[in-house]
């Protein structure tokens, strides 16, 4: 009865918030592997995970898995229809696969020395789908954003624009559609795909899923116990001038030896005529290896550490690293609680180590709806200049994200 | 040593320096060249690196101003090594050339880099969305071409599939 005054609740604020804005997840959860799932693939419709649409299998296991049960079990073992796209209230066609994300945050950071920062982010807004006709995929995501993710974006203006994250058409190369060719807009195949997006390891390496994606041609496998995916990279079209856009290549690979344990290996190199945060010629190379285990099935250990080495044309060259370690607990099902803590230097000339720390829970409270809290601790580097030493930075900032996925 | 298998040496050590260098003794350069009367540094005290470099500790990417000088009046592009006698010379022909009044701004204490003519030819600023796509020139490979090689492939292999499947009579 509870339960579904609950789901009553939920669905009620989740029309609502569609009213305003129709919305798509990225729901990148690698530590699934404590359920033996080394690959992304059974639930998600984009091989390397964590974007675009879930499959059928995919929302089965949302409800079987991944939401709070509230003493329910798993029953039979058969998902509850809530568990499907839009509650189940909508039945869509076996090729199509859609789904929708919205996310909304209260931030609030304390640097030392600056006023106090509060604001409310809409951080996605997107709806997507995934079509599958024979072995020919498209895919793609259309969303709103308020402000940022200038580099996904469809419209022009400097706030309140449509973007799209990705899109992009395929074949599947086999019957059981393990080796997929895709070319479009894609998320770079690089280390362990994080819905944390602010993660150092993300953005020094510049492979977050929020407005990262280039344009290229791919090719994933997705095998039993080892998955991998290589991507020509032609340049993000979203830049102009074509100066701008990086060029390269990108890729993972990843093998489990066992069905809680997988580690790989990233690279990448791109090479920009005009860098878009130096403004010179840029040649970047970034590698590094990953890991996800799970030792015990409440507990999923990830880790990554990446090195980062830029060649600025008449700007020198900086050789940096960023990475993490996250111990993700669940003591009941739908309830984390994490560790996380990361180091990374950018490799400016004199620029000390810095350091950050993550208290967070989440809490997968209905079916579709998670709430999300997290305390952050963050020590900058801050690189010597002629007649000042090396320093330190020290913010305290604060998450709060309510998450509804269609 | 011979002189190639040195060169090579050198530059793999400069290749490999690892973090990003700065050129120390430019400011003061600039400052016996223009015959100024202190390093001049449009962010104040900070030892005169703000004038080329994005920070004030150098080594960051270039403002307008050392941008031009490097790539309009010869400056030396090399990062790693500091090239005095490429400094003078860009300074000399910068104050006998079109753009004296930078040197001009510099003088009486004005950061050259607002010099709207100088923003005018400075670097290009990325735009974003599809809106400027079709103004922009784009010399790179067309994603509606990746897009339609692609399509093409899936409806070959499926009618491969098709075949395949087609029942022997």
């Amino acid at each position: 009865m509870i339960a579904r005054r609950l789901i009553s609740w939920a669905l009620a604020v989740a029309a609502c918030v569609a009213l305003f804005l129709l919305t798509s997840p990225a729901q990148a959860y690698p530590w699934m592997i404590r359920h033996g799932y080394t690959g992304c693939t059974p639930c998600h419709t984009d091989p390397s995970g964590g974007a675009g649409a879930l499959t059928e299998y995919g929302h089965a296991q949302s409800d079987l898995l991944l939401r709070m049960r509230y003493g329910e079990g798993e029953g039979d073992g058969e998902a509850d229809r809530t568990g499907e796209f839009l509650w189940g209230l909508v039945k869509t066609p076996e090729q199509l696969r859609l789904g929708a994300d919205f996310r909304e945050a209260y931030f609030s950071n304390q640097s030392e020395g600056a006023p106090l920062e509060q604001e409310l982010i809409t951080m996605r807004a997107d709806l997507y789908g995934d079509l599958k006709i024979g072995r020919f995929r498209a895919a793609g995501s259309i969303g709103y954003v308020p402000q940022g993710d200038l580099t996904a974006s469809l419209t022009t203006g400097a706030d309140d624009n449509i973007i799209s994250r990705e899109h992009w058409i395929g074949v599947e190369l086999d019957d059981e559609g393990s080796w997929l060719l895709r070319g479009g807009r894609i998320n770079l195949p690089f280390g362990i795909r994080m819905i944390e997006h602010t993660l150092w390891a993300r953005t020094l390496t510049r492979t977050d899923m929020d407005a990262s994606q280039q344009y290229g041609v791919s090719l994933a496998v997705s095998k039993e116990n080892f998955r991998g995916e290589l991507m020509a990279i032609a340049g993000n079209f979203a830049i102009q001038e074509d100066v701008f856009r990086e060029r390269g290549y990108c890729g993972y690979f990843e093998y489990a030896p066992t069905t809680t344990l997988a580690a790989g290996v990233s690279s990448m190199f791109t090479r920009a005529t005009r860098d878009i945060v130096y403004g010179v010629t840029d040649y970047r190379y970034s590698n590094g290896p990953f890991v996800r285990y799970a030792p015990w099935q409440p507990l999923v250990l990830l880790a990554e550490f990446d090195s980062v080495y830029q060649s600025l044309t008449w700007n020198g060259h900086r050789g940096g690293y960023a990475g993490f370690a996250q111990a993700d607990y669940e003591p009941t099902q739908g309830m984390h609680l994490m560790l996380t803590s990361e180091i990374m230097n950018s490799g400016a000339s004199g620029e000390p180590a810095s350091y950050d720390g993550w208290v967070s829970a989440v809490w997968f409270l209905l079916p579709h709806v998670d709430l999300r809290f997290d305390g952050i601790y963050t020590r900058t580097g801050i690189a010597a200049t002629l007649g000042t030493a090396a320093s330190y930075s020290n913010s305290t900032t604060w998450l709060a994200q309510f998450h509804v996925w269609l | 040593m011979k002189p190639i298998t040195a060169c090579l040496v050198a530059g793999l050590v400069a290749l490999w320096a690892g973090e990003a260098t700065a050129h120390p003794g430019y400011p003061l350069v600039v400052k016996d060249t223009l015959q100024l009367t202190a390093i001049f540094d449009p962010s104040g005290p900070n030892g005169g690196c703000y004038l080329c470099h994005q920070t004030t500790g150098g080594g960051t990417p270039l403002r307008p101003f050392g941008t031009l000088l490097v790539q309009q009046y010869g400056l030396s592009s090399d990062p790693v090594n500091e090239d005095d006698p490429s400094l003078v010379s860009a300074l000399g022909e910068l104050q006998a050339g079109p753009d004296a009044h930078l040197v001009t701004d510099i003088k009486n204490g004005i950061d050259p880099n607002n010099d709207p003519v100088l923003e005018a030819s400075a670097l290009p600023t990325p735009e974003y969305g599809c809106g400027v796509a079709a103004r922009a020139t784009s010399r790179g490979p067309s994603a509606v071409w990746l897009a339609a090689a692609l399509f093409a492939l899936a409806l070959r292999a499926r009618r491969a599939a098709t075949q395949l499947e087609r029942p022997v009579e």
